[in-house]
């Protein structure tokens, strides 16, 4: 069940696109799934329209996408706002010399990277996901742009699962996302 | 023609060509392409998929050359060259400083989009990670489906796959059961093109559900791994060559 996050025509829209893929990446998870969004020529522009118009003119010189949906929408996002496009990856795909930041799992622990000299102190960053869930990588995004001395101005996601609380984990930090989806994880 | 190039190239340049300044020993030999370039040219190396070469006659059309050839070079000099990765004897084209130059990327998406709006393509196809960076905006650009194509196991539902061989062993691509039908006109983009192997592979995908692949396209092309010639009948377009 998913519910709309205000009256805008295009969203509903959006929320059909999205599929949901049970039993992925594990039994009991309800993944959803953008790609069939992406199929949408006409839903794909309107989910990047959206944000372009809630931060152009923000003064937001950076956007920094996650690995690897977030590069889907970062990158359009980016180029429409006319800011910087950063990609943050898993470990070891960025070349030259980085900065890494820890992250727990459910089981486990993950790394994302950042290029050293990418993003200046002072500058204003939006870091965008296709998803949020717990929280973990988008907290880990935001600790390495704040190490460089960057102001999060906000995390953008396409979706967000709200029973999982990831929003909680950001700090504070302003969370703006398209679509709430509940019970998508038994 | 104009080239972008190290003094160090092995390549020849003749007396008759406008010299550039060299960009310093950091970076390798490139070559900016003209989309198109006068047939009285001198060319270092062959171009096979771009339009074909005409004269410049007219100021207006000489005018659009220079900015298509200032737009080239800023973009071959945003990219940065990374020794020794990702492992030694490797000269990395690294294209995340072209991402921080924010009008060398948007001239980036503007030539491939220039290229490709009217040419009824309904899918691009990018290839997993950074073709993820380049394929949604000219997809946005021109109206098509955007198609990720991608490692193992990270598509969820139904897939079809794709074996290639790497120098040492296999990998494997895969893209969604569905997600383009017979008869949709593709373009493929990655952000480079080195021995062609994962291009050759998302070609062999599409086709195999009776796609027609119209051009594969990158922003660099590395040209001694002779990647073009794992593409089949394919026309392959690119910004920028780079020595590998």
């Amino acid at each position: 069940m998913c519910a709309y996050r205000d009256e805008d025509p295009r969203l509903h829209d959006l929320k059909t696109k999205i599929r949901v893929v049970p039993n992925f990446p594990k039994p009991g998870i309800m993944f959803q799934d953008i790609t069939t969004l992406l199929l949408d020529p006409k839903a794909f522009k309107n989910t990047i329209d959206m944000f372009v118009e809630r931060y152009k003119g923000k003064n937001i010189s950076v956007v920094a996408g996650i690995e690897a949906r977030g590069f889907i929408f970062g990158s359009p996002i980016a180029l429409a706002i006319g800011a910087k496009f950063v990609p943050m990856r898993k470990p070891k795909k960025l070349p030259g010399k980085v900065i890494s930041q820890e992250y727990i799992l459910e089981y486990g622990r993950d790394c994302l990277e950042l290029h050293v000299g990418a993003v200046e102190h002072g500058e204003r960053a939006l870091v965008v996901d296709d998803l949020i869930a717990t929280g973990g990588t988008l907290c880990a995004a935001m600790d390495l742009l704040e190490r460089v001395g960057a102001e999060v101005v906000e995390c953008a996601c396409v979706i967000e699962l709200p029973e999982l609380k990831g929003r909680e984990r950001l700090n504070g930090k302003p969370l703006y996302v398209l679509v709430e989806c509940f019970e998508c994880c038994q | 023609m104009r080239v972008v190039c190290c003094s160090n190239s092995s390549l020849a340049v003749t007396a008759t060509l406008p010299s550039f300044p060299c960009l310093g020993p950091r970076f390798l030999p490139r070559i900016a392409i003209p989309i198109s370039i006068p047939s009285s040219a001198i060319r270092f190396l062959p171009l096979r998929s771009t339009a074909s070469p005409r004269q410049i006659t007219t100021m207006a059309s000489k005018n659009a050359q220079d900015q298509q050839d200032s737009r080239l070079e800023s973009i071959s000099s945003a990219i940065r060259v990374i020794p020794d990765f990702p492992k030694p004897g490797i000269m990395f084209q690294d294209i995340t400083t072209l991402l921080l130059d924010t009008k060398a990327f948007k001239d980036t998406i503007d030539l491939f989009v220039e290229r490709y709006r009217d040419k009824n393509i309904s899918v691009v196809a990018g290839i997993e990670a950074r073709g993820f960076i380049f394929g949604p905006p000219i997809a946005l650009a021109i109206g098509a489906k955007f198609v990720p194509m991608r490692k193992p196991n990270k598509l969820p539902g139904e897939v079809i796959s794709e074996e290639y061989s790497l120098e040492y062993g296999t990998d494997k691509m895969e893209m969604h059961v569905g997600a383009v039908q017979p008869g949709d006109r593709a373009l493929i983009i990655d952000d480079l093109i080195a021995t062609g192997g994962t291009l050759g592979a998302a070609i062999k995908l599409l086709e195999r559900v009776g796609v027609h692949v119209v051009e594969c396209a990158c922003v660099i092309e590395l040209p001694e791994l002779k990647g073009r010639d794992r593409l089949g009948d394919k026309p392959l377009f690119v910004l920028v060559k780079g020595m590998a």
